[in-house]
């Protein structure tokens, strides 16, 4: 098998992720719940995960690290917190439908800004002229359908500057593309634990600028006598029991992301994206490439001839795993003109190398031949 | 000198707390808050022995909000103290 679907998850994960779940299933309790050993076992796993996150991400505290389930989960609780029904908001071009969904359900009035690809200038043009009057922008870093990086430190200068909040979908970018919420001075950034921070499914961070309101009410382990949920976070957007597990496989993929280091991780990607952009330029498929600087992670290409479902098919049946269709991304889908028949989306991890994109790509090109 | 229980609302804050008086020296440990010592109910604290003064200008100097600190009497019951 050659998996080429890092942007969907981290199938392929280092050793000590699973090793650090399986511990973490024998052995320890529910934090914050109980003083005995395995659940202060528990949670000082957790915290440390915390830690660690906080380290890598550059936040002043472990405490502005929230564990969600997934970064949809963090980015409805950003978005419930800061745009209120009917609000004007400002995102890109290129946003997921864990954006676009939660806005469409607050009825939010949508400006959409920079819908060229690969084209920052376009983008920061746009959210210039769009900012004025927004309550709120969200802002993917990465496009998970094309790989487009968006200049996300320049387009949060122009939040501030007009005093708009920023969230930022970092569900592509973490692990992979530095992100330094200091100087992004976000209100919020949401991610996924099990893409490029390898941990397992049912993982996410809220990394949080700001206090937020809750989506989910419960216990929380703390002052246990208010009926109010805590003021405070984490406590506040935490209720109910940990995934404890889930959170020690995260701690253990955070480790191996920094230990490898976020820029190698980058180069390596990018590297195996442009070999398969060199051993597919005379395949007749559309590349969706840019410019080396403006993409990580993710290759889009299409057929004039096969349709992007039979295509995967094609590739899936013979081992190599991507993704087709529109990637949940229809507002992506449309500014780069794929809105009708989506792409095959090839992407990349640290797992993989040269000799299996090579092989990758011979099985596209058969695949393509054969009509 | 005498165990004293610095308090914490949250479990997080209990355990950053913890983590940065033991990088200065200062043996600290997370435990649960005694009972009633802490009037909202579930809470955690951190327990120290020495340099008491020293681990409360530590903890507000970084701004990791605590509650009160308390002792435990002959008696059982939990007396606040200062640092």
């Amino acid at each position: 098998m050659i998996y080429l679907d890092q942007a969907a998850t981290s199938l392929i994960k280092p050793a000590s992720v699973e090793h650090a779940v399986v511990r973490a299933m024998r052995t320890m309790a529910s934090p914050g719940r109980g003083g005995h050993e395995p659940a202060m076992r528990a949670a000082e796993t957790v915290f440390r995960a915390r830690e660690l996150a906080a380290e890598l991400f550059h936040l002043n505290g472990p405490d502005q690290v929230v564990f969600t389930c997934n970064a949809t989960h963090g980015l409805n609780l950003a978005i419930r917190t800061l745009v209120k029904p009917g609000a004007p908001v400002v995102i890109s071009g290129f946003e997921h439908n864990s954006v676009t969904r939660p806005l469409h359900a607050l009825n939010a009035r949508i400006r959409v800004a920079g819908r060229r690809l690969f084209d920052p200038e376009s983008v920061l043009k746009d959210f210039a002229e769009m900012l004025p009057g927004a309550s709120c922008t969200v802002c993917t870093y990465v496009s998970n359908a094309f790989g487009y990086i968006l200049p996300i430190y320049e387009i949060a200068d122009l939040c501030r500057k007009e005093g708009v909040p920023l969230i930022v979908d970092a569900s592509q970018a973490a692990g992979v593309l530095e992100l330094d919420m200091q100087r992004l001075h976000a209100a919020f950034a949401a991610m996924p634990g099990h893409k490029s921070l390898f941990g397992p499914q049912g993982t996410g961070l809220l990394l949080c600028g700001m206090t937020a309101e809750p989506l989910l009410y419960g216990g929380s382990g703390s002052e246990s006598l208010e009926q109010n949920m805590p003021d405070y976070l984490p406590d506040r957007l935490e209720a109910g029991t940990h995934n404890v597990c889930g959170i020690a496989g995260l701690l253990a993929g955070m480790e191996y992301v920094r230990e490898k280091g976020s820029e190698q991780i980058l180069q390596g990607e990018k590297a195996l994206l442009r070999q398969c952009v060199e051993e597919l330029s005379d395949t007749g498929l559309q590349l969706f490439a840019g410019d080396p600087s403006l993409q990580c992670g993710v290759l889009s290409l299409r057929s004039p001839e096969i349709d992007c479902e039979t295509l995967a098919s094609r590739l899936a049946e013979r081992g190599v795993c991507v993704r087709s269709g529109l990637h949940c991304a229809p507002f992506a889908h449309e500014s780069a003109g794929t809105l009708e028949t989506g792409t095959v989306r090839l992407s990349f991890s640290p797992m993989l190398d040269a000799v299996q994109i090579s092989r990758a790509c011979d099985i596209l090109r058969q695949s393509v031949a054969a009509g | 000198m005498t165990q004293v229980w610095i308090m914490f609302r949250s479990l997080t804050h209990a355990q950053t707390g913890a983590r940065l008086l033991e990088r200065s020296g200062i043996t600290a440990t997370v435990t649960r808050a005694p009972q009633g010592a802490n009037p909202k109910g579930c809470g955690y604290a951190v327990t120290i022995r020495k340099r008491v003064s020293e681990a409360i200008g530590l903890l507000n100097e970084r701004h990791i909000p605590f509650g009160k600190i308390v002792r435990r009497l002959e008696s059982g019951e939990y007396e606040e103290v200062r640092g």
